[in-house]
């Protein structure tokens, strides 16, 4: 334990503003789905030491909304390539989180680690109770507003888009966008995405429409 | 509640450091930390406040109830030594005063790395554990001096 500890990598370097802007960001992200935004230099900050043994042991824009949005009362499951013990240890310490067993509440991955299995294992929440649905965090290798070679373009409408608004996400699996749209019919229900790449944030929550991909 | 049977000595070792300086006065715990002035420290949890619950049992035995609660400040270091050896110091102190927290999250550190550990030991830990003892000592001593006994005649009908 005191060995894991003098290993242990940084957090914010400010925890109460870092968590307020990465908190901020995400707000923005969830209102206006598909637009990307930019993390605050206050949220970075501490995030990116020069020792490269401090790093998170993850990116910054993962490492940050994953700071802001745990603590000992939401437990999230690491996925794939995430779920070892230097990323658990690490949001033990800076959140007090524990991790989940399961992907029923929060969950994160990489892009390359989402398939069907995990998809399937994500709780809807009920019509009931549609909070409880869970919120997937994706940790992407491409992410703009304007096309880009190799990424998929999606169109997205609905709620806190004017008319339409353009993404181009790089990095996950073909059918991923498929097993998405298939959940469309079941509002309420449904799974909120967080999608992160370097040190940008955008959400397609559940309410959103995906009507085309190119 | 210590679990003493269970831990390697060098986990009682640390633990015994810790009360002690948990315990120390603040100005002797500054004067011994402003000694180490030369040493680089980087913050892995920069110092807090929190509330902890206390609890315990009456008259130390039946069931465990909530007392209420405290403030504590924790602290957690990181410390290179000249050698690479990297280690990590905590402090937790009860109350507010989070440069106490921190002084003793260095002096932790620091006494885990094997080329500081002896002096540390003799020059920190065994003054400031005098002390605490000499502190304790002169108080049970005030208490005593006005101390009753309950004597009582035992009832022939109870063994």
């Amino acid at each position: 334990m005191s060995n894991a500890l003098a290993h242990m990598r940084a957090g914010f370097a400010d925890p109460v503003h870092g968590a307020q802007q990465t908190f901020r960001a995400l707000l923005g992200a969830m209102a206006e789905p598909g637009r990307l935004q930019m993390l605050h230099d206050a949220a970075t900050d501490g995030l990116t030491p020069a020792d490269c043994e401090m790093r998170p042991p993850m990116g910054v824009a993962l490492a940050a909304t994953l700071l802001t949005l745990l603590d000992a009362d939401t437990p999230a499951y690491l996925a794939g390539a995430l779920g070892n013990d230097e990323a658990r240890a690490w949001l033990r310490f800076h959140t007090g989180a524990r991790d989940a067993p399961a992907a029923v509440g929060m969950t994160v991955a990489l892009a390359r680690d989402v398939d069907e299995a995990l998809w399937r294992a994500l709780d809807l929440g009920t019509d009931e109770a549609p909070q409880s649905g869970a919120t997937l965090i994706v940790e992407v290798d491409a992410l703009s507003e304007r096309p880009l070679a190799g990424a998929v373009a999606l169109k997205l409408r609905g709620a806190g888009i004017e008319t339409s608004r353009d993404l181009a996400v790089g990095g996950l699996p073909a059918d991923f966008w498929r097993w998405r749209e298939a959940l469309q019919s079941e509002l309420p229900r449904g799974v909120d995405l967080i999608l992160v790449c370097d040190a940008q944030v955008a959400a397609i929550p559940r309410s959103t429409r995906i009507e085309s991909e190119a | 509640m210590t679990k003493d049977d269970q831990d390697t000595p060098q986990q009682q070792a640390r633990r015994h450091w810790l009360a002690v300086l948990a315990h120390a006065p603040r100005e002797l715990l500054e004067r011994h930390a402003a000694g180490l002035a030369d040493d680089v420290f980087t913050r892995l949890r920069a110092p807090e406040i929190g509330l902890t619950m206390v609890r315990a049992r009456i008259g130390n035995q039946g069931d465990r109830f909530n007392v209420g609660d405290a403030t504590v400040t924790r602290c957690v270091v990181r410390h290179r030594a000249a050698d690479g050896r990297l280690t990590a110091g905590i402090g937790y102190v009860l109350g507010r005063d989070e440069a106490r927290a921190e002084w003793i999250a260095q002096i932790d550190a620091l006494l885990q790395q094997p080329a500081r550990h002896d002096a540390l030991m003799r020059e920190v830990i065994a003054p400031l554990a005098a002390e605490t003892a000499r502190r304790h000592a002169a108080a049970a001593a005030l208490t005593a001096s006005s101390r009753v006994s309950f004597d009582t005649l035992a009832s022939e009908t109870t063994p």
